[in-house]
């Protein structure tokens, strides 16, 4: 019924998208999986309309006919729902209200309160069924309902939209046991009546209990449709059973723990009582990378932050570096005891977009660059310059706003603005999202030669094979606990993967070890 | 590798440069034109021009501050009426020396900012709403304490709108152009210290135009008759603005806060607390300022003294270049755009221009200066 012929799609120095041909058939849930960065969010994104028609290439055909969205309005129209990860409902306004957003049941621009609580109600009574409709309060806020109910009501809003394709985007990451069922069935009971769905998680577990059809993507192009039954995971890896991602050889680091963290607790931002990180232990000693893996929201950007002191809703446990105990409320006591953070989101967190480059990289030391609380501003220019030779920056001039840089550049300051203040320990997250391979192996060379002079280096990155380039040690985490550790030959993508997802597939399960390396 | 010292990015949309050739071309035009009767650039008419810009000025220096981390402050005109009536009460209902009355109203200028610095930085009040409330609330202060009634400040005050004498003046504009030039000529040893490529002779050489060109204009004005203290007031204030934004590392910090504020904090920059500096300052400030302005008048009427000051504060510092967005601006620029609103409305009075046509250009003005603020910024992206 929806067919992508070719789908195409190109980012300044990316391929994001490459020749992905794909139908999807009323009434059927294709499952999507792929690494983070494979191209599944793109490919949502121009299903959606978010990148029009023209910004991409191939075509869109639905029932036999091209479509050409402008915009997601179009999209919408055109019978194709996505249910973002991040919800879009309006939690201050009643569940009835957000139900009608948009489609208001209005009479000369007049909305009155009785047509659109029958409206909904008839809608939820529809989608839920009437005893979840009886239950359900109409007029509550839907900031006060739990994550789940939320969920259910966006794809409700889906389905007053008459959608025939509906996107799930990670539906389940913050829903219970018992809400991830009722979604299940949800989700069931539509497809009896002829909805189709798209399904991304990276639970493989949930593909392989809803999905019809699995659909893999890697590196921008579609290498396999297979059954829910097929482990996707070497498909998404690229690797053959039992194939050892290449691996420069380590040498065991030895030598005392810079960074010692014993029983680190994140709280949950939203959700009282529950943590994003749990009870976590680990020591980084001088000279080495120790990676934290694991799916999206396993707790690996939680954890830096906390370290860093910017956990938002608190954690506890204790932090030493160099054997002595530190209290780190906020980031400056982070720096002071010797932590540097590199966040994964340069833009937002990392750089001053429209301060130059000279600026930029003297953010963070800016003190040791003053006398009196006067600027030395010769010595920033110095220092600027020296780093920008040291790290291969390039720039048009030291006066050019960081914004003009190129990715790899941007992030290369982002490093560069802790040099200066030499920490003990880097606290690196996704260093290399969103730069061009060039940039990725200067900075590659750059966390190792940091790592040579003997700083400790902890790296969160959802890139497998950047972690199993650069970590002497991982530490996988799932649902914000240690699911295991690998050293030395055992770092594998397959087997972070494994214990990433926690599942171990059957045809896995008599290849006997599955970190064992083999060369 | 050879890389170009280009503008600093900091700067305003339109830099001092420009913002200085757009005032020299205003005021030339008002020089000329026939019906200004060629009293616009007498020595008389900049004197009271500058005197009229004195209050504004110290009140839109503070602004700059609040405006580059993203804030503003409604409250200041209402500010200056409390501490004008603060210092009016205890020199003149306490009878304690006018010293010691201006150091009363500072005092409480800096409680309010520090209380707007508090709501602001710590509870995370938006600073249009903290300072709003302060617009209303020391308003009726004002009015409360003084009984609402007008007080007249005495022979003390007076002394602020006196000159400090010709001689003084020479020797004080060379002393501070002396300074401005070794900065300069420092600035060069010191980048020749460090190995860094030497400044171009036509930078030096535009800054110490700059300075003696500001240096002679002042004398001009002020070198017979010397500089009123009032304005020597306002023009310390601006010198001591320039300096901590461009010089200090609390002034860098305040770039990065308006820039981006997430990532100012992971680098280690403690928001609130520059947060309370900030609105600190701009209560002394504004004390400063409600000090000046009883002085001018040497009265308080707390009803109306400073009314809708924040206004053209706000005005002067928008025309001045500093984006409202946060993170770009200049005291520089604040100067510049305090005198071009005070030459307008002058101006509009020399050509006899009805006052509620006044409000009408300035509000017209101050739209260009945002437009052009927006462009130059969609050119950026």
């Amino acid at each position: 019924m929806i067919e992508l012929r070719r789908i195409g799609k190109q980012f300044p120095g990316v391929r994001a998208l490459h020749d992905v041909s794909l139908t999807i058939e009323p009434g059927e849930v294709l499952g999507l999986v792929g690494e983070n960065g494979a191209g599944k969010s793109t490919l949502i994104k121009i299903l959606g309309g978010v990148y029009p028609a023209g910004s991409y290439k191939g075509e869109l055909v639905i029932k036999g006919r091209t479509q050409a969205f402008r915009g997601t309005r179009d999209a919408r129209a055109a019978g194709i729902a996505v249910v973002h990860q991040e919800l879009s409902l309006v939690p201050e306004m009643s569940v009835a209200d957000n139900l009608v957003l948009g489609r208001e049941p209005a009479r000369l621009g007049l909305v009155d309160a009785a047509t659109t609580e029958a409206f909904a109600r008839d809608l939820v009574r529809r989608v839920l069924g009437d005893a979840a409709a009886r239950e359900l309060d109409l007029q509550m806020p839907v900031g006060h309902l739990g994550v789940g109910v939320q969920q259910i009501l966006e794809i409700a809003r889906a389905l007053a939209d008459h959608a025939r394709v509906i996107v799930l985007d990670e539906p389940t990451a913050a829903l219970t046991d018992a809400e991830i069922e009722r979604l299940f069935a949800l989700v069931r009971e539509r497809r009896a009546a002829g909805t189709a769905f798209i399904y991304i998680s990276h639970r493989l577990e949930e593909i392989r209990a809803l999905c019809d059809r699995v659909a893999v993507l890697r590196d921008g192009e579609l290498v396999a449709v297979i059954p829910p039954t097929e482990d996707p995971v070497p498909h998404m890896t690229g690797k053959e059973l039992g194939d050892v991602h290449a691996r420069r050889s380590f040498e065991v680091v030895d030598g005392s723990a810079v960074l010692r963290v014993a029983n680190l607790r994140v709280n949950h931002p939203s959700l009282g009582g529950r943590a994003v990180v749990d009870n976590l232990s680990f020591a980084v000693r001088a000279g080495e990378v120790v990676a934290l893996a694991g799916a999206m929201g396993a707790g690996r950007t939680a954890t830096l932050s906390a370290l860093f002191g910017v956990a938002r809703a608190g954690a506890t446990g204790s932090i030493a570096v160099d054997g002595k105990p530190v209290a780190i409320a906020c980031p400056a006591d982070a720096i002071a005891a010797g932590l540097a953070f590199v966040p994964e989101d340069r833009k937002a967190q990392g750089l001053v977009l429209g301060l130059s480059v000279a600026d930029n990289l003297a953010l963070s030391s800016l003190g040791r660059m003053s006398r009196l609380g006067i600027v030395d501003s010769p010595r920033v220019e110095q220092t600027a310059l020296s780093r920008l030779r040291d790290l291969s920056i390039k720039v048009p001039g030291l006066g050019a706003e960081v914004a003009t840089l190129s990715g790899g550049n941007q992030q290369k300051v982002v490093i560069g603005k802790w040099l200066e203040l030499a920490p003990r320990v880097l606290l690196l997250d996704e260093p290399t999202r969103g730069v061009d391979v060039g940039a990725k192996a200067e900075i590659y060379a750059l966390v190792e030669e940091l790592t040579a002079r003997g700083h400790a280096v902890v790296l969160a990155s959802s890139d497998l094979p950047e972690v199993c380039r650069l970590a002497h040690r991982v530490l996988v985490l799932r649902e914000g606990k240690l699911a295991g550790e690998l050293a030395g030959a055992e770092v594998t993508q397959l087997a972070i993967m494994q214990l990433a997802v926690g599942t171990v597939p059957a045809a896995m399960a008599n290849l006997g070890g599955i970190g064992e390396a083999r060369t | 590798m050879k890389l170009e010292r280009n503008a600093q990015s900091k700067r305003p949309a339109l830099g001092p440069w420009a913002m200085a050739a757009v005032l020299a071309t205003m005021w030339a035009v008002l020089a000329v034109l026939p019906a200004t009767g060629g009293r616009f650039l007498t020595q008389g008419n900049l004197a009271s021009l500058l005197s009229q810009s004195a209050v504004l000025l110290v009140v839109a220096v503070g602004m700059t501050f609040a405006v580059l981390i993203r804030g503003i402050d409604l409250s200041v005109g209402a500010g200056v009426a409390l501490t004008g009536v603060v210092a009016g009460l205890v020199h003149v209902k306490c009878g304690l020396p006018a010293p010691v009355a201006i150091l009363a109203a500072l005092a409480a200028g800096a409680a309010i900012g520090a209380w707007h610095g508090f709501w602001v930085g710590w509870i995370g009040v938006p600073a249009f709403v903290a300072t709003l409330a302060g617009f209303k609330a020391y308003r009726g202060a004002a009015l409360v304490l003084s009984h609402a009634t007008s007080i007249t400040m005495g022979e003390d005050f007076d002394r602020l709108n006196r000159s400090i004498g010709a001689a003084a003046t020479w020797g004080l504009v060379l002393g501070v152009l002396a300074i401005g030039i070794a900065t300069v000529l420092r600035e060069a040893t010191r980048r020749k210290q460090l190995g860094l490529d030497a400044l171009t002779t036509a930078t030096v050489a535009l800054r110490l135009a700059g300075q003696v060109l500001l240096a002679a204009f002042v004398l001009f004005v002020y070198g017979a008759t010397g500089i009123p203290v009032l304005v020597l007031v306002a023009g310390a204030v601006a010198l001591v603005g320039v300096f901590l934004l461009r010089r200090t590392r609390f002034g860098r910090h305040l770039y990065a806060i308006g820039g981006n504020p997430e990532a100012a904090r992971l680098s280690g920059i403690d928001v609130k607390r520059a947060t309370l500096y900030v609105y600190t300052l701009l209560g002394v400030l504004t004390a400063i300022a409600g000090v000046l302005a009883a002085a001018r008048t040497n009265s308080v009427t707390p009803g109306n003294q400073g009314n809708l000051l924040e206004l053209d504060a706000v005005t002067a510092v928008v025309i001045g270049g500093t984006s409202l967005a946060g993170g770009r601006g200049s005291v520089a620029g604040t100067v510049l755009g305090t005198l071009v609103f005070s030459t307008l409305s002058n101006g509009m009075n020399l050509l006899g221009i009805d006052s509620n046509w006044q409000w009408i250009c300035t509000g017209m003005i101050l739209l260009v200066a945002v437009l052009i603020d927006v462009l130059s910024k969609g050119k950026r992206s």
